[in-house]
């Protein structure tokens, strides 16, 4: 299980989250929605002990950690089994999306299996007239695709997708929601994901926790998109929905029923 | 004569002198590139001894290369009682140059370094090893080598100043085998011919570099 109990975290200054608490096990998926600066992507690198919280505690599997006592030398994070896709992805610049991918298997027990699960994921997104390009030649949300192949074929326990199909199409972001499903039905890995889309979250997620100024103001099922208690939810779904109706095309029906 | 004859009919005096100046120049290189890349590194990340080494390299800025030369030639070493080999002296002044002006290079790639491309490393389970080698000093190597190239010309074309001080390296041959034959056209122009021959390539090879990491770095 992945438990964080009661983690805040403050920069210069201000405290940007505020007493989180938030658990996951292996075959279930959290989804972290709410506006820009609501504190989301600061308490998943909180989460991830990227940027570590000021106070607090955190257990992941046997381990846990206490802030802001915590050696990361004695006791160093668990990656890659705890895996992260960045908002700004971070792929290297000076090698191809590849290489990218394969860098972080060459040290893998499973490298084999990486090997053939990228191919996999290649052929899947239709990456393969990009995949040997730098990241610089491919489009951003070509980019976006290989960095989350980069934490996919690393077979992570926990993986940690911050705004993953951000530049995705609607086309690709259906596959990345499917991809993501079966990840989650297979019930191995635990999925904590922020995303803006609604019905990305709803489709995805066991648990949906709605994050505004830094707390949790609402939390609960996927129901709690269609019948929000706050007004301030009720505010943010309702224009976000707006949006969505009237393209005209809803983005993701919430399609339940392969989870 | 032609600049060829004289070329010919002094080869042995020109090519001794290019061997010293091949032999300093090769010196101060190293030194500048080792001893400069490690002082950049190091003061890269500790406040006080960044400010040090800039004060220093600000001192050495300051001072021309031929009054340092001449000072280090004389004064120093009539005051500490010791008499250095001219071509010694001339090493340590242009490599004390050299050494601030490699730091200067590397200190601020090194520090300005994206340390999230470290970060993902980290996440996605690289050893420290890989880090360095696949990543840290790809992305530093790339950014200091056209600036590094184009400071060891400068430090190549320094070399002559050790004339001066009467190091027997390629300009004081030619100007010897001027005084000898006063072809001074033809003889300056075989000078200039050889520092285009050696210079030029490697400049623009710096300014191909650049053009290429540019492109290859950008962001999007």
């Amino acid at each position: 299980m992945l438990a964080a109990k009661n983690i805040s975290k403050i920069l210069s200054g201000k405290e940007i989250i505020k007493g989180i608490t938030l658990h996951v096990n292996p075959g279930n998926a959290i989804a972290i929605v709410g506006p820009n600066g609501a504190g989301k992507s600061v308490l998943i690198r909180a989460v991830s002990l990227i940027d570590p919280p000021t106070s607090g505690d955190l257990s992941i599997d046997s381990r846990s950690f206490s802030f802001p006592f915590w050696d990361d030398a004695s006791n160093p994070p668990p990656w890659p089994e705890m895996t992260v896709v960045f908002q700004q992805l971070f792929m290297w610049p000076h090698l191809t999306l590849r290489q990218n991918v394969i860098l972080p298997l060459r040290n893998s027990s499973s490298h084999e299996d990486g090997m053939s699960h990228l191919e996999c994921l290649v052929r899947l997104f239709q990456l393969r007239d990009v995949i040997d390009h730098r990241p610089n030649q491919a489009s951003v949300g070509q980019c976006q695709l290989a960095a989350l192949i980069r934490a996919l074929v690393l077979r992570p326990k926990w993986l940690i997708l911050d705004e993953v199909t951000s530049a995705l199409d609607t086309e690709q972001t259906q596959r990345v929601l499917r991809l993501l499903q079966q990840l989650k039905e297979q019930g191995s890995t635990g999925i904590i994901f922020v995303t803006h889309l609604l019905g990305f979250a709803a489709a995805l997620a066991d648990e949906i926790l709605f994050l505004d100024g830094g707390q949790i103001l609402e939390r609960g099922g996927p129901q709690i998109l269609t019948g929000p208690r706050t007004a301030r939810m009720k505010a943010f779904v309702h224009l976000v929905e707006s949006l969505e109706n009237s393209s005209k095309t809803r983005v993701l029906h919430r399609d339940r029923s392969t989870s | 004569m032609s600049t060829l004859d004289i070329i010919i009919k002094y080869r042995e005096g020109l090519v001794g002198g290019l061997l010293v100046t091949l032999q300093l120049c090769l010196l101060v290189w190293a030194t500048g590139i080792v001893v400069g890349g490690a002082l950049g590194y190091f003061t890269a990340h500790s406040p006080i001894t960044r400010w040090l080494a800039r004060f220093f390299s600000f001192l050495l800025c300051s001072i021309p290369i031929l009054v340092l030369l001449f000072w280090l030639h004389y004064p120093a070493q009539s005051l500490l009682g010791i008499v250095v080999p001219p071509f010694w002296t001339a090493v340590i002044a242009i490599s004390l140059i050299n050494i601030f002006t490699v730091a200067d290079i590397v200190r601020p790639v090194i520090q300005q370094f994206p340390t999230q491309y470290l970060t993902a490393a980290r996440v996605y389970g690289l050893s420290s090893r890989s880090i360095l080698t696949q990543i840290q000093l790809p992305l530093i190597l790339r950014q200091i080598t056209p600036p590094l190239l184009i400071s060891q010309v400068t430090m190549l074309q320094a070399t002559l100043f050790a004339s001066l001080i009467s190091v027997d390296e390629i300009f004081r041959v030619a100007q010897q085998i001027n005084a000898e034959a006063y072809r001074p056209v033809q003889i300056y122009t075989a000078l200039a011919l050889f520092f285009i021959f050696i210079c030029l390539p490697l400049n623009a090879f710096a300014f191909w570099l650049q053009q290429r990491s540019a492109h290859d770095l950008s962001e999007s």
